[in-house]
């Protein structure tokens, strides 16, 4: 039975699929040079976390099932004190594109705003400022947020 | 390919039968040259390589007949006409096509008999039509990154109205197993030529086409055939005997 096994129902490696959000991380005193983030980790709300250990740019997923994705960004996350934890929220709109019929439908996000929370300890701020520099996400070719710290 | 055998098996049996029959008679002739007659007629058969697949395949349901009428010597006039619902299911989308289709066009006949056969090898070419709907029943929104649980669509999505047409090769033979009732099997080679274009989805399956491909506009089928031979006059032939 030969139109039960074809190639082209299994999704290829390097379809352009739904895009992940593009995050650089800059000085807040230089804001033209990128600054890493010591064991930045990266929490959605109600998922396990993905630690990234020294990056100036991050690739994270955004719920395509919502217009809202909330994550925790702890800084020295490896840390015993556990690190300093500042809350991002991403609100956007969603758009479903059909890819073909092996990889089904992907997600396009449009309309990108990005907020931080203002902590009560000016100490625990560590995120300075968060811009959008793309609103429109349908790729990863470009970065899409500024974070200053 | 078992049919492939039965088929060398008839061919050669059937031969055999008239090689005896054919020279038994011209023994009792004087003449040098048989007189034989050749029936022509309208040819009725159904598809049991979709029959099968019904049976089989939980997700197919499909029924075709076809018939023919002998024009000449070779030529064949044929029709196709069928109905099929099919149903796409695997992991990213699921989606049942449903429809029915017509061909229409000629078969001409490449085989040299031997004296009292009508056996057919031969080419044709067909103009498809197929009237059909889609249901898009559920999706994924497709991620590399499984870092949040898959997010998977149940939807009722209805897409109706759908036509396509395509010119389409065909290549098979046909033995004649009984008086009047043939085998036979065939392969297709398909062009589509015009298909409703769908907003943000595709048209996965087309009836009596067959699966589309993404990237290219050609499609491919085969059948297994049970017929049988209305004959409605024949005509004497004259062949002439060496020697």
């Amino acid at each position: 039975m030969f139109w039960s096994c074809e190639r082209d129902d299994i999704c290829p490696l390097g379809t352009s699929t739904t895009p992940r959000l593009i995050i650089e991380f800059f000085d807040v005193t230089e804001p033209e040079t990128n600054k890493t983030v010591p064991n930045l980790g990266v929490v959605a709300d109600g998922q396990e976390g993905r630690l990234f250990e020294n990056a100036s740019e991050i690739a994270i997923p955004l719920r395509t099932d919502e217009s809202e994705t909330i994550f925790d960004f702890v800084i020295n996350s490896q840390s015993e004190s556990g690190g300093v934890s500042n809350r991002v929220i991403f609100n956007y709109s969603t758009r479903e594109v059909y890819i073909n019929r092996a990889c089904g439908y992907k997600v396009e996000f449009f309309d990108l705003q990005a907020s931080r929370s203002i902590e009560e300890n000016p100490e625990n701020q560590w995120i300075s400022n968060i811009t959008v520099e793309e609103t429109q996400i349908d790729d990863e070719l470009e970065t899409h947020v500024y974070i200053f710290h | 390919m078992n049919l492939k055998h039965t088929f060398i098996f008839f061919i050669s049996a059937i031969s055999m039968l008239n090689f005896s029959f054919a020279f038994g008679q011209d023994n009792e002739q004087e003449k040098d040259s048989v007189v034989y007659k050749e029936r022509y007629g309208l040819t009725l058969g159904v598809d049991i390589s979709r029959l099968g697949r019904t049976l089989w395949d939980d997700n197919y349901e499909g029924f075709e007949i076809w018939g023919d009428y002998r024009f000449n010597d070779d030529i064949y006039l044929a029709a196709e006409l069928g109905y099929e619902t099919y149903t796409y299911d695997e992991d990213n989308l699921i989606n049942t096509t449903d429809g029915s289709y017509v061909k229409i066009g000629a078969n001409y006949n490449v085989y040299d008999n031997w004296i009292g056969m009508q056996n057919l090898i031969y080419i044709g070419l067909r103009y498809g039509f197929a009237s059909y709907s889609q249901n898009l029943e559920q999706y994924r929104i497709y991620t590399t990154d499984n870092y949040f649980e898959p997010d998977i669509r149940e939807v009722d999505r209805e897409f109706n109205n759908l036509t396509a047409s395509w010119i389409e090769l065909k290549a098979g033979f046909r033995v004649e197993v009984l008086r009047n009732i043939f085998i036979g099997a065939h392969v297709q080679l398909k062009s589509l030529v015009a298909e409703t274009e769908i907003s943000n989805f595709g048209n996965l399956y087309i009836p009596g086409f067959n699966r589309t491909y993404d990237r290219s506009n050609f499609g491919a089928g085969w059948g297994y055939s049970i017929s049988y031979l209305i004959p409605i006059y024949t005509k004497r032939k004259t062949q002439a005997v060496g020697n």
